[in-house]
């Protein structure tokens, strides 16, 4: 009788891709938070090799972010997971937040973010080192013109390193790789806005949203990266991921309780566009199935428009939805 | 003289002769008769018969060496859990036609429904007194608590309770087993009454997939699987089945073609034709959902799916399982 066992594992898979999916959004909007490079005006601070790139922009004359940067915060404070110190360094880093962050997968295993360093690097500084520390001492880092600490114990895509200049702060899961990008930030060469397939679908987001993120899939670079989370989620999430060219998505928080949002997709070949309207698609019954058990009122609608896919989404009612993740 | 005693030793062998070949002919004809009536067709009824109509599913499959599929399937089976060749051979001997079964769902403790299982031996069924000769040997008979008689059957009681089976009886060429001692005796009293595939809702998919190997009929008439569904959504908030309630049977059948191919076909029948709309969304979403967990196994389906007047016709092909049973 199969109903028990394959129901649980179709439900717990739905859970865990729907709720990553939220988990990433949640974190990208409430990590990053700072000063830049407003998309599609200006060069990407990321290199071009880099496989999935977000920016996010924390305007705090935007209501949405501001909204969800308080309750993140609250949570973190209610939160057993952190201690006193770092609960305080939270608080200090939230109030002097960025208003552009910039933020990559470099290699599959290093994450990297770069942001304008604010007026209060003192601040910055004493905040980043409490959160990054954990049990054993940090280790000092001092390179060109950036200072600052990385822990030993590194783990991919983990953020254990910072380091400060007086233009940007780096964090990054990778200590070697915060020379490569002081490299870069100084060289101002192979810049991921160089990239042709970066220049096009930034062209095509919105060009007001809080987040935007674009997944390159240059020698299937981007497919690589997705296979690896998809081994985690026992679940192949984009059929034709091999076959795309490059992916952009752009969140608007719009208040508390609203998003709008469109997912763009490039396909490498004309025949393959079939397979990515019907992942489109997918997503989009995957968002609504989740929405339709929260009482969150949900559209989306997947178009093709000279070659790319557009899956566009709005959801308004998220506001338990918000609280229940960071409570996560 | 002489002559007498060539006379008394010619007749006395003449008697011996014909004693020799008096019990030879009773002993070769004592064997003939033996195995005549061992393999005498037996006289047998269809396993659904005894299948209750109380039942909230019945399952089925044909066990047949020449279907290639079957055949690989069953010696991977004894491959991995069937390590010395006498056993395999007695398996082999007493391999089931078909096995089906009927299923009980247990309101009070729904993780142990009860259940009846059917095994078509046909004529080898004479054999079943082996079995009492094999409880004297002690990795059977610790198994076994008893043998009674119940309403003209003989009945085996096993006592352990870590035996999926309580006790089984020889119904003509079937032997039947069950894991509720009540539920067995139910079913040897209900031989001849109304059966689970007699009723209207089961009847039609019934005929309409005998053709598989490996047939699964669900009776959701009193909303036992939507209440699953319901209970397993609401738990993990997320909506998988939302048009469940209009379901009224559900039918699964399966062939395995070899050990890289099955072929299959799922049909959820509704109360109204105005439902299918609905309940074949929900198939496509499941569609795409197996389609793409199954992806991640190297396996690939194509799948179609049909409205046929109250009914939505899941019909599917999968490629790449021989893969999938090495990692099963």
């Amino acid at each position: 009788m199969p109903y028990g066992a394959n129901y649980k594992r179709q439900e717990s898979l739905m859970k865990k891709v729907t709720e990553q999916c939220f988990l990433i959004t949640a974190a990208v909007i409430t990590l990053f938070i700072t000063p830049s490079l407003a998309r599609g005006e200006e060069e990407s601070l990321l290199h071009r090799d880099t496989l999935v790139a977000f920016h996010i922009i924390n305007s705090p004359k935007d209501p949405g972010v501001s909204w969800l940067l308080t309750n993140w915060l609250s949570q973190i404070k209610a939160s057993k997971k952190f201690l006193p110190e770092q609960k305080h360094a939270f608080s200090d880093l939230f109030k002097i937040m960025p208003k552009d962050i910039e933020g990559g997968i470099i290699n599959k295993d290093i994450l990297v973010i770069i942001a304008p360093v604010p007026s209060n690097s003192n601040t910055l500084k004493d905040a980043l080192f409490k959160i990054i520390k954990k049990i054993k001492p940090l280790e000092k880092f001092n390179y060109k013109e950036y200072k600052g600490y990385y822990r030993a114990d590194e783990t991919k895509l983990r953020l254990s390193g910072f380091a400060v200049s007086e233009n940007y702060v780096i964090l990054t899961s990778n200590s070697g790789y915060i020379k490569q990008t002081v490299d870069i930030l100084k060289g101002k060469k192979q810049r991921l806005s160089d990239d042709s397939r970066y220049e096009e679908i930034m062209a095509l987001l919105p060009s007001k949203s809080d987040i935007t993120l674009f997944a390159n899939n240059k020698d299937r670079g981007f497919s690589k990266v997705l296979k690896e989370w998809e081994k985690q989620w026992k679940m192949t999430v984009f059929l034709s991921a091999p076959y795309l060219d490059s992916m952009g998505l752009s969140f608007d928080v719009i208040d508390g309780d609203k998003i709008k949002g469109v997912f763009i997709f490039k396909c490498l070949q004309k025949e393959k566009i079939p397979d990515v309207l019907d992942d489109a698609k997918f997503l989009g019954e995957v968002f609504r199935r989740k929405f339709a058990k929260e009482k969150i009122k949900y559209t989306s609608n997947v178009t093709l428009k000279n070659d790319f896919v557009f899956l566009d989404l709005e959801a308004s009612g998220l506001k338990p939805l918000w609280v229940k993740l960071f409570n996560q | 003289m002489f002559n007498d005693s060539i006379k008394k030793k010619k007749s006395l062998l003449e008697i011996a002769l014909w004693s020799f070949l008096t019990f030879a002919s009773i002993f070769v004809g004592g064997i003939l008769i033996f195995f005549t009536w061992l393999i005498w067709p037996i006289e047998d009824f269809d396993a659904t018969r005894i299948v209750s109509h109380e039942s909230n599913a019945y399952i089925s499959s044909k066990l047949d060496l020449k279907d290639q599929g079957i055949k690989y399937l069953l010696t991977k089976i004894e491959e991995k859990y069937v390590k010395n060749p006498m056993e395999a051979w007695i398996i082999s001997c007493f391999l089931p036609s078909r096995i089906s079964g009927g299923i009980i769902y247990n309101t009070d403790n729904p993780n142990k429904p009860n259940y009846i299982i059917i095994a078509d031996i046909g004529w080898r069924v004479r054999l079943s007194s082996l079995v009492r000769i094999a409880s004297y040997y002690h990795g059977v008979g610790k198994f076994i608590a008893g043998y009674s008689t119940y309403n003209g059957y003989k009945l085996i009681v096993f006592g352990a309770k870590t035996t999926p089976i309580a006790g089984l009886a020889v119904v003509q060429g079937k032997i039947v087993a069950s894991n509720n001692i009540e539920l067995l005796k139910k079913t040897l009293d209900n031989t001849q009454k109304g059966s689970f595939v007699e009723q209207p809702s089961i009847n039609y998919l019934y005929h309409t997939m005998s053709q598989y190997d490996s047939l699964a009929l669900i009776n959701n008439a009193n909303g036992w699987v939507t209440n699953i569904i319901r209970y397993e959504e609401d738990k993990s908030s997320y909506s998988v089945f939302p048009s469940i309630d209009a379901v009224n049977a559900i039918a699964i059948g399966i062939d395995i073609v070899d050990e890289d191919r099955i072929n299959g076909e799922i049909i959820l029948s509704q109360y109204l034709q105005s439902s299918s709309e609905m309940v074949k969304e929900d198939m496509m979403f499941f569609a795409a959902f197996f389609r793409r967990v199954l992806k991640t196994y190297d396996v690939d389906i194509q799948s179609d799916v049909t409205i046929q007047n109250n009914n939505v016709h899941f019909i599917f092909k999968g490629n790449g399982f021989s893969a999938l049973w090495g990692k099963l």
